[in-house]
Parts: structure tokens; sequence; C-alpha cells
């Protein structure tokens, strides 16, 4: 209630629905001795519902302690079993190399086998093993990671490109290493099939086993398909190891420790850069990798948005993609009571985090220690801050979407920051820019610089008008306290938007209503072209073209002369991230280049 | 997860280092009777065939690295200076020798032969004074240059004093035994200039002997140690490949004699029968 006197006159108003008292409380049998009490207290304890802004609030739900959250995060079967053998294989390693005489007892085993299958050698059967052998050979497996590679790369699925490759250099360089590290000689029995280096781990089995793997992680959908493709491919692998043991070229315990091994550090690795929840396989072109928001994710977040918040959600649809890089923005349609009604959402996850956490770095190299580029350390406080960040731009005046809520989907690894949802708002180059529009373009920088705020995105498509007004979105990256030539930058990108859909010298002379002089020549100076996003420097350039004019230059040919504003700082943290980052690229040039030469991983 | 993880992974970093006595040992000749090293095995393992395998005599610690390859049908043992290979030894079961010249090989029952460019660091120049007016100036521009280097390459001098015979012949045939040779007429000794000529043809008259040197030091070539010694025995055949370069040149054929011997294959099947017997 209280909210519907503070929203007065806004789209948020509040209309108390009471229910009806269910069937089962009003038949409920008190216990004789006590008198039933006044029949309007009959709903006390029971849900309540509301109708704000036209959307059906009902009575919200604590999760009690024990219970699972929304979308619990749990290795499926078959994760735990790779993982058990995985670690299996892992202990008998540390096993090998704590007691080195145990290798006798393994060798003896396996002999015993081997000599049985020499015993059964005949010539067909020779020849049925080595073509077999082939299967497994340098050449087959090296056509199948490249027409993989091809395949991925023609999808632009590039994660799955990196999981891949990251897969496949880590099986051969580890294999490579315990083969050196292990020196097992071959079988005492007469070889019949080619080999290379020591004999355990089996290092073509390996390779064959971690490809069709990583193949089916990659290019197959989860499900019947996949859980196909992977018995295929382990029956593949089975019958070359088995090949193998048959010509003497390797012994059992290389090719059982191999066909577990590989394959479950191919999908460690995918469950690590590429899970399957976030960036699902499936065959459409273009399709930029968000999260995944049907099925499983969908049905939780549908829950939790009903029991957080008491919003039924009818509707999960993403929105607006191409424009987000660092969250899956959605629009949740809900129940309403007139017709379709929406909020906004972004999904925050872990890789979220780590994006974040990568842009960040690559920022600090690129400017130095003019921003603060403190990481996230938790999906938590990234979402957190957001919900912070909108609250403090609201209250400091500055025209945005009212945030709702914090949703948990996964504690600590998913998180859903619920919105108001823009209805009826359109990018300002869709819309008509008066003076008005101007105005309060500029209006949004200075109340932020007067609150001593930074939006640190002022782009085209943050910049909403709505009936007539304008809407400043997505506020992530806004800061408290920026740096003066971070505000500096705001100021100037608005400018530069305004212009694009007005004229330069409209938007100066309104500038100047709210802006000193020195300001405006303070934002120029500070404008080089890594401060304008790529979306305002694409329609600089397309005026440029159309028109001939630099609206840039044209700014700053108006507005009293100023030097250039350095951004370029240099700091020992940043010159040591700079040759991290320089010898981490050369490092993994060089590896993958030597690895693909040398080892043969293609 | 991350600090149990990195615990993991230091436990397994501590077992493997200080537990680690598996490994492909080195491929040493030493006859060990009892437990012969992995590496050995492989090797014998990849030419069955084969009487003798390669295998290191001695271990120089100045090396940069060494490295060991085994596989089927072949395997090898090769010295790195940097990243450059200088000497690889491989076994195979047959060679083709090609033009290859016999040479001694020390073993009675191992034929050798070599097939090897060579371009000596040391840096030859003769003398070849035109009449006999010019022999004593010959012989005392020897003394004076005698202990020069080029580039730490030393410059060696002979004069070739036979100046009864036509000075085209000796040009020929001095020029068939060192890469240069100053040519001294009258005038050479009285302006105290010479006449370089190189072995592919460049020719610069009436220069200075430092003039002179100079000229060497852009035209001579690099020392090189290059290509084969294949040895051949019973049931295979060991190739040593050299591509020695600079200072590495002069000494590539010496260090192939010291540290790369021949292991007794034959000797070796039978102790890994005997190893597998016990085991089975």
């Amino acid at each position: 209630m209280e909210r519907t006197s503070r929203n007065a006159g806004s789209e948020l108003s509040a209309e108390p629905v009471v229910p009806e008292p269910s069937a089962d409380v009003a038949g409920y049998q008190r216990p004789e001795p006590f008198q039933p009490i006044a029949p309007e207290l009959e709903v006390l304890g029971e849900r309540r519902q509301l109708n704000i802004a036209g959307i059906h609030i009902a009575g919200r739900r604590r999760r009690p302690s024990g219970e699972k959250a929304p979308l619990p995060r749990e290795l499926s079967f078959g994760g735990r079993a790779w993982l058990t053998a995985g670690l299996g294989i892992g202990l008998v390693w540390i096993s090998l190399f704590a007691a080195p005489a145990s290798t006798s007892w393994w060798t003896e085993r396996d002999l015993a086998v081997l000599e049985w299958m020499v015993e059964l050698r005949t010539d067909a059967g020779v020849a049925v093993a080595k073509a077999l052998h082939w299967l497994g050979s340098d050449g087959v497996v090296r056509v199948l990671r490249l027409a993989t590679l091809l395949a991925l790369v023609a999808v632009r699925r590039w994660r799955h490109v990196f999981a891949f490759l990251l897969a496949i250099v880590f099986v051969e360089l580890s294999v490579e290493e315990l083969q050196d590290s292990i020196g097992r000689i071959r079988p005492t029995v007469d070889i019949l099939g080619a080999w290379d280096g020591p004999s355990h781990p089996s290092a073509d089995v390996a390779s064959l086993a971690v490809t069709v793997m990583a193949m089916s992680l990659a290019l197959v959908p989860k499900g019947r398909y996949r859980a196909v493709a992977m018995w295929v491919g382990a029956f593949v692998v089975l019958l070359v190891g088995v090949s193998r043991m048959y010509l003497g070229v390797d012994h059992p315990t290389d090719v059982i420790v191999s066909m577990l091994y590989a394959p479950a550090v191919a999908f460690v690795l995918f469950r690590w850069f590429a899970p399957n929840s976030v960036f699902p396989v499936t065959w459409q072109l273009g399709v930029k990798a968000h999260l995944d928001v049907t099925g499983e994710r969908g049905e939780a977040i549908k829950r939790a948005v009903m029991e957080q918040i008491g919003v039924e959600v009818l509707a999960i649809e993403p929105f607006n993609l191409v424009a987000s890089g660092g969250s899956t923005p959605l629009r949740l349609r809900v129940a309403g009571s007139d017709g379709d009604t929406y909020l906004f959402s972004k999904l925050y996850s872990q890789t979220h985090l780590n994006s974040d956490r990568w842009y960040k770095i690559g920022r600090s190299i690129l400017y130095g220690a003019l921003e603060d580029e403190v990481r996230f350390t938790s999906v938590r406080r990234l979402v957190e801050y957001e919900d912070y960040i909108q609250r403090v731009m609201l209250s400091s005046g500055v025209a945005t979407a009212r945030p709702i809520a914090v949703v948990e989907i996964t504690p600590e690894r998913e998180y859903m920051l619920v919105s108001e949802f823009l209805r009826d708002a359109a990018e300002i180059t869709a819309a008509p820019v008066t003076e008005r529009i101007i105005d309060q373009g500029l209006g949004a920088i200075r109340l932020m610089w007067d609150a001593g705020l930074a939006h640190r995105d002022i782009k085209p498509s943050n910049v909403m008008v709505r009936r007539g007004d304008v809407v400043l979105i997505d506020a992530a990256f806004g800061m408290v306290r920026p740096s003066p030539w971070r505000q500096a930058v705001d100021l100037a990108n608005m400018m530069l938007i305004l212009a694009l859909q007005s004229d330069v010298a409209t938007v100066y002379e309104r500038a100047l209503l709210q802006f000193a002089p020195a300001d405006i020549a303070e934002a120029f100076a500070a404008t080089r072209s890594v401060t304008i996003p790529r979306q305002t420097r694409a329609l600089l350039a397309e005026a440029k073209r159309r028109d001939g004019v630099d609206v840039v230059k044209a700014f700053q040919s108006i507005s009293p002369y100023r030097e250039a504003i350095s951004i370029q700082r240099w700091s020992p943290q940043r010159i040591g991230r700079t040759a991290l980052a320089a010898f981490a690229v050369g490092f993994i040039v060089l590896q993958v280049y030597s690895e693909i030469r040398g080892t043969g991983v293609l | 997860m991350t600090r149990r993880l990195g615990a993991v992974l230091l436990l397994v970093a501590m077992v493997l280092g200080s537990c680690s006595r598996l490994g492909l040992g080195e491929q040493t000749c030493e006859p060990q009777v009892r437990v012969p090293t992995p590496a050995n095995v492989l090797a014998a393992q990849s030419v069955p065939t084969a009487r003798y395998i390669p295998c290191f005599e001695t271990i120089d610690p100045g090396w940069d690295s060494i490295e060991f390859e085994a596989e089927s049908g072949r395997a090898g043992i090769a010295i790195l200076e940097g990243t450059h290979t200088f000497l690889a030894a491989i076994v195979t079961e047959s060679c083709e020798i090609g033009g290859a010249v016999p040479a001694p090989s020390g073993l009675p029952d191992v034929a050798k032969f070599e097939d090897i460019e060579r371009v000596p660091s040391e840096i030859a120049v003769t003398i070849l004074p035109v009449g006999a007016g010019q022999v004593e100036h010959s012989q005392a521009l020897l003394t004076m240059w005698q202990r020069v280097e080029i580039e730490e390459r030393p410059v060696t001098f002979v004069v070739n004093a036979a100046v009864d015979q036509p000075i085209e012949k000796r040009i020929g045939a001095s020029l068939g035994s060192s890469p240069f040779i100053w040519i001294i007429d009258e005038v050479d000794v009285a302006e105290y200039t010479v006449e370089l000529r190189s072995a592919d043809g460049a020719s610069f008259p009436r220069v200075t002997p430092a003039a002179a040197l100079g000229h060497i030091e852009e035209l001579a070539a690099k020392p090189v140690y290059r290509g084969n010694w294949y040895y051949t025995f019973d049931g295979g055949c060991i190739t040593y490949i050299f591509n020695a370069e600079n200072r590495l040149a002069d000494k590539a054929p010496q260090v192939a004699e010291d540290s790369i011997g021949f292991y007794p294959a034959y000797q070796l099947w039978s102790r890994i029968g005997r190893t597998r017997a016990g085991a089975g």
C-alpha cells in the first residue's frame, strides 16, 4: 500500500484483491474449546493477491532450509561416472609413482592377457585387426578433427571451438608427458602393428577417444542423439583398442586407461568452458551464445519468479540479445489484468562473471588505471551491484527502468535482476529529437554529474525515448564518484548521439543551458575513438559519408580550445598485465603451432 | 573449491616429484645386466632385427639437451644446441648409403661409410709470389699476419714459393686447396698491396692486406659439418646425421666419436626374455 502512494500518478498503482477463503480453510473444524474468531480473519496467513501496474502479485514463499534451489547445480549420472573414472585413473597413476614395484604386478596381468590373444591370432584376424588399427591412425584422427573444427567455425560456435582444441591439446600434451614419466616398454610379444613412443597410456587410443568424445559434445545436441553418438564412438574406440592388443602394440591397461582418461578430460573441459546449459548445441546459424531459457532453466525461472516475487510468468522471451554480451536479457510475459503485461529481466551466470572479468582485464590493458577495473568475485555481487547502481540512479532523479527484485535461480551461480519493462519505448535513433529531448538527454548527464555518477555506456541503444521522455537504460557499468574524465566522456557521447539526430549547433546551444563552455571543451578534449561506443562510431562514420560532416571535429571547433586529455596511464599493474597477456598469447600461438607441426594435433 | 583443487594438485605434484622412480631412463651404453632402461628396450623393440642400437657413451653436461625417440621401424637419440639438433643417431633396419665413401668403423662386424660436406672454421690463405723477387716479401706478410683471426676463426697462411712453375697453374692448384689466395707482384711489393682471389671467382686487385682480410670476412663460407655417417651391420643400420654450424662444425665429428656408442641389442633380448619370464 505504501508503494501505491509513493508511485501515485505513475503506472505502478495497487488494487488489493482479497481472494475468497478456500474450501479447505472454510471447512476446517476447529477444536471445541475455541470459539471461531472474527470471520474476516479467516484469510490470515493465506496468500494475498494484489494488482500492481496491471500485474497480478501473489504472496511470496520463502525457500526453507534444505529445499533445493529452483535450478540446483547437479552432475548428471554420466558426468559423475566420467569424473569417477578420471579420479580412479589419477589414483592408479599416483600409486604407480609412489610404489614403482607395482608396475610389475600390472605387467604380469597384461602379458597374461596378451599371450592368450597371441595364441588366438590367425591370418584373417590379423588382417581385420590391422584394418581396425588404421581407424585410430594419425591420418583418420586428423581428418575427424579438421572436419569438426570446420563445422564449428562454419556455425560460429567459438566456445565449442575453444573447448574442442583445449581438450585435444590437453590430452595430447598430458599423454606425452605421462608416457615419458612412466616410461613403459611395449609388450614383450611379437608386435605386428605400428607404434610410437612408450606404451602407457596408449597415445593413439587417447587421441581417438578424446576426438570422438569432443565431437559428440561439440556437434551433437544433448539428448538421445548425443547418447547414441557417444556409444557409437565408444564402440569404435573399443574396437581400435582391442585390435591394438591383438597386434601386440599396447597392453590392455594402456588401452583401458586411455579409453577412460581422454573422454573424462573432454567431458570436464566442455563442462567448464562450454557447458550445455549455457551454450547448448543447436544447428542454427548465427545464434549468439546466451543462457538457454527453455527446458529445465525456463521452468526454474518461472518457479523462482513465482516463489520469490509472487508473479506468475507465462512466457520467457530473449530480448535484444544482440546488444548484450554481459548478461542474457529477457522479457517476461506475466499474468496481468490487461492482456500482455511484461517485466524486463537480466539473467546473470558464472559465464557472465567470467566475461566481465576478461572484459575488465582487457580494459585495464587498453586504458590503464583511469577506471575502477576491480572484478566482481561472485555472480551474486555482480547482480547486487547492478541492482544497487540502478537504484542510486533512480534516487538521483535519473530516468531509468525501476528495479523490482533479484531472483535466485542457482545459489552463487545464477541470479536474475527483474525490473520494469519500458513499454512503448524506442531507441533514440527511431524517435524524433526535439529540443525537449535534447534538454532531457543532456539533463540526465547533468543529474549524474551533480549526483557524482557516471553511466559509462552512453550509446544510442541505451538512450530510449518513451512517450516523449528520455530514459536511460542498462546502468550495469555505472559508477559512483567516477573520474572527471569519465563524466566528460559521458557528456560527449550524449552530445554526439543527440547531434546525429539533430545538428551540432542546436545541441551545443542547448548544452550551454546546463553546462559551462569549459565542460563541453573538456568533454571533447577527452573524446577519442576508443571512448566512443562502437554503435555511435558506426553512425558517425555514416554521417560523415552521407553529409561530409565530422561531428566530433564540429563540436571541437565550436567549443573553447582545450588540449587533448591523455588517457594512457601506465602503472606497474598495467605493465605487468600487458606483458603477461603478450606472453600468454605468444605461448598459446607457439604451443598450438608446435603441436600442429610436432605432435600432429591436427 | 579452488583451494581444495590446489591442495590436490600440490599433493599430486609432491608424489610425482618425490617418489618418481619410473621413467624412460637414459639410453646409456653401460650394460645394465639386471634391469635395462626402458629407453634401451624401446629402441631395441623399434628394430627387433638390429644387432646394435645407438646409445650415449657419455652425456656432456654442457649440451643444451638430448632427445630420445622410438617408434616402430626406427629409434634414435639426438643432441641439441638450443632448439637445433646438430647430431642425431638413428637405427633402422636398412639404409641407403648412396655415394658415401667407406671409412674405418673400429668394430669388426660393422662397416662405416661417410657422406659429409665440411667447411672448417679455419680460413686458409695461400700467398703466391709471382716471381722470385716477391718471395721474401711474401714470407714477411706471412709472419706479420700469421696470428690474425676473423670473427674468432683463425686464418692460416702458407707461401707457395714454386716460382719456377707458370703462375696460372699455381693459381689453379692453390685455389683447389685453399679458398683464398693473395697474389703478389712487383707493384704490390712497392705499394704494400695484394691481389685477393677467391675460389668462387671474386677478385680484388691492389688492396692492402687489411682490406683483403675484410673482403675475406665477407666472402668466407660459414663453417659447417653436414651429412651422414652410416654404420651397417647384421639386421640394421645406424645413421649419424650431422647438421653442425659455426663453432660446432669442428667438434661435431669428435663429439660423435666420443659420446655415441653402440648398445648390443642382441644381449638385451635375452634379458627382456628373462624379465618377461619372471613376470609371467
